[in-house]
């Protein structure tokens, strides 16, 4: 299995009036073919940037912007950025972005935004492009008659399978998706996560998922990477990270998210997370940590490796 | 990111905004420009309208003289007032055999204007019970002299206008034929000119310096009389081409003062009736928009009704039949103003507010409608309607000006929009008397633009799209 | 009526007009279309349902912030759905309510001191200032915003989402009501505070014995919460019972079909699909003949479940509206 993606030392910052704000720092990870990786963490911890640093969609308001982002062997932070739009956006990774089924085209009816990818990116003809369309729209399972339907005439389940048929109709390798189901109802959510997997499985696409909730993470990932305050501070194959997580935070918040099926006691993180304009010196997590030694406050850890694709950041571990 | 709102419109954000960004800070210095200039008028003396509709208040004023600054573009020294008072005179009194007083006093004039003057006014006030004689002789520095008047006159007070004067006319064409010239000059021009250039035929105004040394021009006033108790005082006025700032009138009138008085009858006018009706409104609006049904229905109709109603139509009909003072003119505005285009998009920012959840729970902590109206609802609208204040204080300086200008304002108040009226019925535009209308003109415009700038500097707060984030 | 039970709900239908001009016929949005059900004193209980359920229509008719259209609902023994909005504000001094949202549930212009005394100068409670910053005091504190002088004086946009919702939480407790019905109170917090949140919730309920109705799509989360669990779907309560049993032992297909859609952390969730039925919730305006959920319902029965409306009906430990049990 060769390594589709490849992240060295990945960093983002913005400029904003209180100052840098940090939302990436130094993120490191090789990603499989083939397979999920999930980035989990809360609000505001980074993981919609560093979607947004992995597929170099930068607002204007960048300050630091700098790392490898390899993917099929070629530095995207290299390329020129017509090289991005013309092969690399759409045609070999995309992205399903965060509310995007909100932002669909309400004037435009449901053939017609499908078909526009295939007649701007493709340059095929219009009736092609209707017929790519209407293939598109079986391959999410939705039903032909929804050619004609406006958005607003269709549920939220329905419309973020229409985002993710846009996002797929150029047959990327590589399929970027941030929090896909937030807005979505329990039962839709699971069956919009059926359908990730049968596409997964039928196209061996890589699926980079973004989430705050480690359930939903574990019914797609292979590998896990838990984000904090702008930083991965733990990374491995998913069952170990699940059942054996090592950093505080992780453990944590495993201990905070509520078990249907299991009778565990349910925990919380006091304080919370914090201002990414001014993180904590030293270990980020250190002003909330149940194990904080003096010298996390001083010292940023490290990524220890723990065993092939193992990591952690943690000065726990960094003894050892 | 963390804090997921930013901070809420107020008032305080609203003039933070102002004075930090460039057109605003620009009109809140042109606006305190003009603050300046109505408290100048509002210390000064209390009876504006009365003097200013008193043409003998400004006699010492030229008639239609530009402002003083043309002569930058123009060149040269064109004349400006110099005003000689009766302590300025020398006075010589002698009593003559076997009786009689002879008065004689002498003005000394240093004239160094390339023009002569506009006018030369000398007011006489002869105290005494019996007539006297009088003459007038006027010398200038080349020592040529040409007697003015001879007559016999009452005691009293009197202003001879020696421009026109028949008398003295009279004279100096005898003077001039004398000389051996055509005698249609001016009087202005022979008074002023050198002896030698009126009879070379090409006149020539002689200065106090073209001589050396150098000669100041004199006008010698003698008068001679039997009665008891004589006494002659004189007062010379050699009006200019230039007065002023802003010049003068066709009656004489400072165009300065005018402007000055005029700038807080413009800004108060323009700020009262925006601000009544803007908050008039837009309580409606709120009223409207929150308490929805039937009294928005009723509302929102009488609204549409105001907004056919022809505006400046209706006014100009009440002003010509009834001539309404200013203030009058102010409550006719309002009255035609309380229901507008304010109320409808503040009906669509309530309809907005009232679905936020802070309004829903308000009321299930037990709020009632009016409370929540005026404490909840009409807070959040003030950004909105402050900035809509400033963005139609314009409309309510021009609409005063225009009507004054058609002639149906304030028949007594000295308003910006009068001094055009005026200039316009004077000529004005005909002549070429430019600073009579250019100058009040550029002030309505200078107030206006001092709104726009500000509400300009508001355009960032109203669209939260413009802001960071 | 006996009166040992807080609110008493009977068949209350609260239908939304959707005008259609002047020619049509009206139309109906049927949010809560015939359901009843008991709150007990100091019982925690939750609706939970998808969204179009009508469960936050239900909470708030309870409330009444809608009016029903038919159907009786009881407080403490007395009738309050025909009451009209002068008539109960002794109401809203017992029943409040929590925001999903915890930055438009406050108003941005007001300080917390202000936000938190609102209820207390409406209903003439306290005597003096002095009184007022007392209680205000004391709600902060029990919230766990201390110190409370510093908060009191804070504007909602300088606190973060935990920290407004437990304002939040402070001023509907700070008229002591017996009722309080939270909506999805933590939903749009993150994880790792959501239970903190939850968990104070808890023992304020507890230590002013309130009875607290959560609503919530979040069965994972209100298992550790609530007592008494009531599924609702397309207007209409299909299962209700103590949560232990509803969750240990779901007997209506969409309660199966809600706890087998549910993944908790379970590494093993990768390697299989789920078994939910396809299809989206039906449209309150235009419900399915018969049980609303036969369009989607893998046990359907032509010819019963397309015709007749299952009762609510017990069944072991649960009541349950479903044509399997009855």
């Amino acid at each position: 299995m060769n390594t589709i993606l490849a992240l060295k030392d990945l960093t983002l910052y913005y400029r904003t009036r209180r100052g840098a704000v940090k939302a990436v720092d130094g993120v490191s990870f090789d990603l499989k073919e083939g397979r999920c990786l999930s980035i989990v963490g809360e609000s505001g911890c980074g993981k919609s940037s560093m979607a947004y640093a992995i597929m170099r969609i930068l607002p204007r308001n960048v300050h630091t912007y700098r790392g490898e982002v390899i993917f099929e062997g070629k530095n995207l932070l290299s390329l020129q950025e017509s090289e991005l739009s013309k092969e690399v956006w759409l045609k070999k990774m995309a992205m399903v972005f965060q509310g995007a089924m909100n932002s669909l085209n309400p004037v435009l009816s449901v053939g017609e935004q499908v078909s526009e990818v295939f007649t701007l990116h493709a340059g095929m003809s219009k009736t092609e492009a209707q017929k790519k369309a209407a293939e598109l729209l079986e391959l999410v399972r939705l039903p032909a008659t929804l050619i004609d339907k406006y958005p607003h005439e269709l549920s939220g389940g329905m419309k973020q399978r229409v985002v993710i048929a846009i996002a797929l109709s150029l047959k990327p390798k590589l399929l970027i998706l941030d929090e896909p189901t937030s807005a979505l109802d329990v039962i839709t959510q699971a069956n919009i996560i059926n359908l990730l997997k049968k596409l997964q499985e039928e196209f061996n696409l890589t699926y980079i998922f973004i989430t705050h909730d480690l359930g939903l993470a574990s019914e797609l990932s292979d590998y896990i990477a838990v984000m904090y305050a702008g930083k991965i501070v733990e990374s491995g194959d998913a069952r170990s990270v699940l059942t054996d997580p090592k950093h505080p935070y992780t453990q944590k918040l495993l201990a905070a998210t509520p078990k249907l099926l299991e009778e565990a006691k349910l925990e919380f993180i006091p304080g919370s997370p914090p201002d990414l304009a001014y993180p904590p010196t030293g270990c980020r997590f250190h002003p909330r940590c149940p194990f904080v030694m003096d010298a996390c406050r001083l010292n940023e850890p490290k990524p220890t490796k723990l065993s092939e694709d193992r990591y952690v950041s943690c000065l726990l571990w960094e003894r050892v | 990111m963390i804090n997921m709102g930013s901070a809420p419109i107020g008032i305080k954000s609203v003039i933070h905004e102002i004075m930090h960004s460039k057109s605003g800070l620009t009109g809140v210095v042109i606006l305190a420009f003009i603050l300046l200039t109505s408290l100048a008028a509002l210390v000064s003396p209390a009876n504006i309208v009365e003097k200013w509709n008193d043409p003998q208040a400004w006699l010492d004023n030229p008639r239609l003289a530009a402002p003083e600054w043309t002569a930058l573009f123009t060149g040269g020294n064109p004349a400006k007032t110099i005003i000689l008072k009766p302590q300025d005179f020398k006075k010589d009194v002698q009593q003559l055999q076997p009786s009689g007083t002879k008065i004689e006093l002498r003005a000394r004039i240093v004239y160094d204007y390339d023009t002569p003057p506009s006018e030369m006014n000398l007011m006489l006030k002869i105290a005494g019970e019996a007539r006297s004689l009088v003459t007038l002789k006027w010398v200038r520095p080349d020592g040529s002299s040409i007697e003015l008047l001879r007559e016999v006159t009452e005691p009293g007070s009197r202003t001879i206008f020696t421009y026109i004067d028949r008398e003295i006319t009279a004279n100096i064409q005898a003077y001039l034929r004398k000389i051996g010239v055509a005698d249609n000059l001016p009087t202005g021009v022979t008074l002023f000119s050198s002896e030698k250039s009126l009879i070379e035929g090409t006149p020539k105004l002689i200065k106090s310096h073209d001589v050396k040394p150098s000669k100041p021009y004199e006008l010698i006033v003698e008068a001679t009389s039997e009665s008891k108790g004589f006494n002659v005082e004189a007062q010379l006025n050699l009006l200019g081409v230039v007065y002023g700032l802003c010049g003068t009138d066709n009656l004489r009138r400072d165009v300065f003062i005018g402007i000055v008085w005029g700038a807080p009858i413009a800004l108060a006018f323009g700020l009262v009736a925006a601000f009544v009706v803007t908050l008039i409104q837009a309580i409606f609006g709120a009223i409207s928009g929150y308490y929805g049904s039937k009294v928005d229905e009723i509302i929102q109709r009488i609204t549409d009704v105001y907004l056919v109603l022809p505006f400046l139509s209706l006014l100009i009909t009440i002003q010509f039949t009834y001539k309404t003072t200013i203030w009058a003119l102010l409550i006719a505005v309002i009255a035609l103003s309380l229901f507008g285009g304010v109320t409808k998009s503040v009906r669509s920012m309530a309809l907005q507010i009232r679905e936020e959840p802070y309004i829903e729970a308000a009321k299930s902590y037990g709020a009632s409608r009016r409370r929540i109206l005026f404490l909840y609802i009409l807070p959040r609208l003030l950004p909105y309607t402050f900035a809509n204040i400033t963005v139609s204080v314009p409309a309510y300086v021009f609409l005063e000006a225009s009507l004054s200008i058609l002639g149906l304002g304030d028949p007594a108040l000295p308003t910006w929009g009068k001094l055009i009226s005026e200039a316009f019925s004077g000529g004005a535009a005909y002549y070429g008397y430019w600073w009579w209308i250019i100058i009040p003109s550029m002030f309505i415009v200078l107030v206006s633009t001092a709104f726009a700038l500000i509400w300009y500097s508001l355009d960032k707060v109203l669209n939260p799209r413009l802001r960071e984030e | 009526m006996s009166t040992n039970r807080l609110v008493e709900v009977r068949d209350v239908r609260t239908w939304f007009e959707v005008s259609r001009g002047l020619l049509g016929k009206p139309l109906y949005v049927r949010a809560v279309d015939g359901v009843s059900l008991d709150i007990g004193r100091g019982e925690s209980a939750a609706v939970v349902g998808e969204s179009g359920s009508g469960k936050t229509t239900l909470g708030k008719t309870i409330l009444r912030l809608y009016k029903p259209k038919s159907g009786e609902i009881y407080y403490n023994g007395r009738r309050i759905d025909n009451l009209e909005e002068e008539e109960l504000k002794w109401y809203r001094r017992e029943a409040q309510i929590i925001y999903q949202d915890p930055f438009g549930s406050l108003n941005p212009f007001f300080t917390v001191e202000r936000i938190l005394s609102e209820p207390l100068t409406i209903h003439n409670i306290a005597k003096d200032y002095r009184e007022i910053k007392q209680v205000i005091n004391q709600a902060l504190i029990d919230v766990k915003l201390e110190p409370p002088e510093m908060f009191a004086s804070k504007h909602p946009h300088m606190l973060s989402g935990g920290q407004r919702q437990r304002v939040a939480i402070a001023r509907a407790l700070v008229l002591k009501p017996k009722l309080i019905v939270a909506d999805e109170p933590v939903s749009m917090l993150d994880a790792s505070v959501r239970v903190e949140i939850m968990s104070l919730l808890e023992t304020l309920q507890k230590k002013y014995e309130t009875s607290i109705l959560y609503i919530t799509h979040d069965l994972a989360t209100i298992k550790y919460f609530s007592q008494t669990l009531y599924i609702m779907y397309a207007g209409k309560i299909i299962e209700s019972g103590a949560t232990k049993d509803v969750l240990k032992e779901p007997l209506h297909p969409y309660t199966q079909a809600l706890v087998s859609a549910i993944p908790d952390p379970n590494p093993e969730n990768r390697l299989k699909y789920r078994d939910v039925p396809a299809g989206e919730p039906p449209s309150p305006m235009a419900p399915p003949s018969g049980c609303r959920f036969h369009p989607r319902c893998p046990h359907f029965i032509a010819g019963k479940c397309d015709v007749l409306e299952p009762q609510l009906t017990k069944s072991k430990n649960n009541y349950v509206a479903c044509h399997l049990y009855s």
